[in-house]
């Protein structure tokens, strides 16, 4: 074993065990720069975090590893493509599960880790991910990986060892990542670098420092060629990343998850119990409601240990062994654990969602047969969370809502990851989710559903207003941080410092007679101001009938769609 | 002598159509408060429609008498030799049961009535009734009518985009469409009568796309034997509808009537629909 590298760099293993050294220092680099990478956003607004989805599909990755290692390479990296894959968040986690599967394909058959074998990796996992990208765009992470690749296969070529083949690489992706901007008029305009590329080119160099015996990870890096990024604001609800974070950890047993509802509930004590009795516990919030999730050989044990404190609710068991995952789900529905939740329709819906407001729209327009998981820009889910997701709902066949832009690839993933029949479709804000979900009906086949479901994608018009977290020029509109944007169909429209106005303006020659406004008033905005605003609304645009919502979301002031 | 077609008000057969074909139409009442009204009788669909929306007392609706029925069994019992009795589902109505009653009363007095619960409403139950109508001016029997009309009601179908639930909810008729009641976005559901009850089949968030949701269902159920465009309190609206859906007509223009004042209570102003009979596969 090679834990310290000053001494090994010699004599360092080149099997399985590297791979988890290389994991190992990845996570920790992409945790030491995770603010950075989540600050590089195009849009000034805490969208689709890519530092924080980075981190958490890798910390999947290296959890599965601390698990389980293989000496053999071919498959440590077969079960690390497999950890990725689950754990993916976001874009920037699918693209890097992308990468893990090149690597997995180079190592397929080798039981070293050479210079060779890491070069071909890089270009299997580039081929592959602009495969797996509709229109694949330069500026991206696809780029660097391509680049990447390129370098390697170069050193490769001057018969550099694997260290040297690292550093190439290494190189070549901080150098390819500079230049993002000279390929994307978006981060140009923005005065940002591609923050997924970024990241892995923290990944591949904390891989370089670990081989030329550095320490590794360790270390904050400033993105290449831009100069001073501010500090990303720490965004929403603290609980939910907690427990996103803690349903990261590998699947093991039962994975059971239950809510409590008592008087002065204290999760400290409960998360002790809960580490006693299971695995890998975390436990989110205090006072009426406290949310349980653990991973138990005997999830009845976890339910009658947790009954001393309150009564339990929203009960979800999940055998993680997938042979007996359909035994579970049976005997699930026969103790009547979650019993509510298999009833029988034709069709079920998975939807992504946040804000009280609008989960609970997309629970009444589901009509009984919607299973919402909570998750949206700053909250993406992994693969494995939106698995479950579709196994908890109540029909064997299942319409995936993914209700973000961020969301949809981690949900198409999905797929092919459960025995139920699902299909997505790719809904790219709440807003159009909802006008999807009224097309819904339970008792009609799944396919005629994805047709019907899916006419609303080309018909409804989304936009937001929100506080931009710094200044940005972007679309030709430039905004100062603190101002409100009004952004539209994904671009950005108008600014301006107040939100009201901002929504007025941006609604300017976009509606007739016939048009329908739907306003989601944020977490921050009162029933009054929602009102007074749609009042405004009403005045200014008299034949445009308007709907107000308390949609509750975060970091969104006014979410509206106009169909 | 042919055998005798009678229906209720709530097929919403246009007065001229009725006599044409001769069919007899028992009304059904409507009661605001303590006033009591005969369907289409003794107040006008704009006087009923205007009170529905400005009244402070919801209407509500009743059942002809078993007594109404024998009255006018007994009078049809002198110039036919039978008497088919085509009525609105008995599970939003007393009506069948009313009939039924009666029916055996008039049993013992050599009358032979043949009531049937079409399970439908409007001019579902109305289309019914013109094509038995037509039968038994053709001479059909008692018993090919019976075998005819329940064919014809298997067949039959009655949906409509409805402004709100509201008037069904108030009027304690709302079946299974109860489950869209729920949702916080507003609505404009389209119902439909499944197996006799109101089932919501799908919600549309405009008026203008429901209207097209409704034109696809009518598309989707063609090859039609028959087809009558229904409307509350639009009938530009319902004009637009049947030139809409003329290609879908048998004859080429569909049939354009407006709800009563029964099936109007529980559907409420700005209902759009249809009443339709498929061609049998």
């Amino acid at each position: 074993m090679t834990d310290n590298p000053d001494t090994a760099r010699s004599n360092r293993r080149t099997d399985g065990f590297l791979l988890r050294e290389f994991v190992r220092s990845a996570t920790r680099a992409l945790e030491t720069n995770q603010e950075t990478l989540n600050a590089l956003n195009v849009f000034p607004v805490p969208d689709g975090d890519t530092g924080t989805n980075m981190v958490l599909t890798m910390r999947s990755v290296r959890d599965e590893l601390e698990q389980q290692v293989d000496a053999n390479p071919s498959i440590t990296s077969a079960r690390m493509a497999r950890a990725s894959l689950l754990g993916a968040r976001g874009n920037s986690g699918l693209i890097l599960a992308q990468y893990f599967k090149g690597l997995a394909e180079s190592l397929a058959d080798g039981y070293d880790i050479s210079g060779e074998g890491f070069a071909r990796g890089l270009r299997i996992a580039s081929e592959i991910a602009y495969r797996a990208v509709p229109q694949p765009k330069e500026g991206t992470m696809l780029t660097v990986f391509r680049e990447c690749a390129e370098a390697a296969e170069k050193a490769v070529v001057e018969m550099a060892g694997l260290e040297h083949v690292m550093i190439a690489a290494a190189d070549q992706a901080m150098d390819t990542v500079r230049r993002t901007p000279e390929m994307l008029d978006v981060l140009r305009d923005a005065g940002v670098v591609d923050s997924g590329g970024f990241g892995f080119a923290i990944m591949l160099q904390s891989g370089a420092d670990l081989m030329a015996g550095r320490e590794a990870g360790t270390r904050k890096i400033d993105p290449p060629g831009v100069a001073a990024i501010q500090g990303s604001q720490a965004s929403g609800s603290s609980i939910r990343s907690e427990f996103l974070e803690g349903v990261e950890e590998k699947a093991w047993g039962y994975c059971t998850v239950f809510a409590i509802e008592g008087n002065d509930l204290e999760p400290d004590p409960i998360r002790k119990h809960m580490d006693d009795i299971g695995r890998s516990p975390v436990v989110a919030g205090a006072g009426t409601l406290v949310k349980v999730h653990v991973h138990m050989e005997d999830p009845g044990a976890a339910l009658t240990a947790a009954l001393q404190y309150g009564s339990l609710s929203n009960i979800e068991i999940q055998n993680m062994d997938e042979q007996a995952r359909e035994w579970a789900a049976n005997r699930t529905a026969e103790t009547g654990a979650g019993a509510s939740k298999q009833q029988d329709f034709t069709t079920a819906v998975v939807a992504l969602a946040i804000g009280p407001g609008l989960i609970e729209c997309f629970e009444t327009a589901g009509l009984g047969a919607a299973n919402v998981l909570v998750g949206g820009d700053t909250m993406n889910p992994s693969t494995a969370e939106i698995v479950e997701a579709i196994e908890a709902a109540p029909s064997q066949a299942v319409i995936v809502l993914p209700n973000n832009k961020n969301i949809i690839g981690t949900a198409k993933q999905a797929v092919d990851l459960t025995s139920k029949t699902v299909h997505v479709v790719e809904t790219r804000s709440m807003q159009v989710g909802l006008s999807a979900l009224l097309e819904f009906n339970p008792d009609k086949l799944v396919e005629e559903n994805a047709a019907s479901m899916s006419e609303p994608l080309t018909i409804v018009r989304s936009g937001s207003v929100s506080k931009a977290i710094r200044d940005a020029l972007l679309d030709g509109v430039v905004v100062r941080e603190g101002q409100y944007m009004g952004v539209l169909d994904e671009k950005l429209v108008t600014a301006g410092d107040d939100r009201a106005s901002v929504l007025l303006e941006m609604l300017n020659g976009q509606l007739d007679e016939e048009s329908l406004v739907t306003i989601y008033g944020g977490a921050d905005l009162g029933e009054e101001s929602l009102e007074e605003t749609v009042d405004r609304l009403q005045e200014t645009y008299p034949h445009t009938e308007f709907e107000s919502i308390s949609g509750g979301q975060p970091d969104y002031d006014f979410l509206l769609s106009i169909e | 002598m042919p055998v005798a077609v009678v229906t209720d008000s709530t097929s919403d057969l246009p007065a001229e159509l009725a006599s044409q074909h001769g069919i007899h139409v028992i009304p059904l009442y409507v009661h605001f408060g303590d006033e009591a009204y005969q369907d289409g009788v003794d107040i006008t669909a704009d006087d009923f429609y205007q009170r529905l929306q400005s009244d402070r007392v919801f209407p509500t609706t009743s059942a002809p008498s078993p007594g109404a029925f024998m009255e006018l069994y007994r009078e049809l019992a002198k110039d036919h030799d039978g008497i088919i009795s085509l009525h609105l589902s008995s599970k939003v109505s007393a009506t069948h049961s009313s009939a039924l009653q009666a029916a055996s009363e008039v049993k013992e007095e050599g009358i032979k009535v043949e009531p049937i619960d079409t399970l439908q409403a409007s001019m579902a139950l109305g289309l019914v009734a013109i094509e038995v109508a037509k039968a038994a001016q053709d001479g059909s029997s008692l018993e090919e009518l019976k075998v005819l009309a329940n064919e014809l009601s298997a067949r039959a179908r009655f949906t409509g985009l409805v402004e709100t639930l509201e008037y069904l909810q108030k009027g304690g008729r709302i079946g299974r469409a109860q489950a869209m009641l729920g949702s916080l976005l507003r609505i404009k559901p389209i119902l439909a009568l499944v197996d006799g009850e109101a089932h919501g089949i799908e919600r549309a968030r405009t008026r203008s796309r429901g209207i097209s949701r409704i034109k696809n269902l009518v598309a989707e159920a063609t090859p039609l034997d028959a087809l009558c465009v229904l409307h509350t309190t639009d009938p530009e609206l319902a004009s637009e509808l049947a030139a809409d859906l003329s290609e879908h007509a048998p004859s080429g223009k569909p049939l354009i009537a407006r709800l009563g004042p029964v099936v109007g209570t529980y559907l409420g102003p700005g209902m759009l629909g249809f009443g339709m009979i498929r061609s049998s596969s």
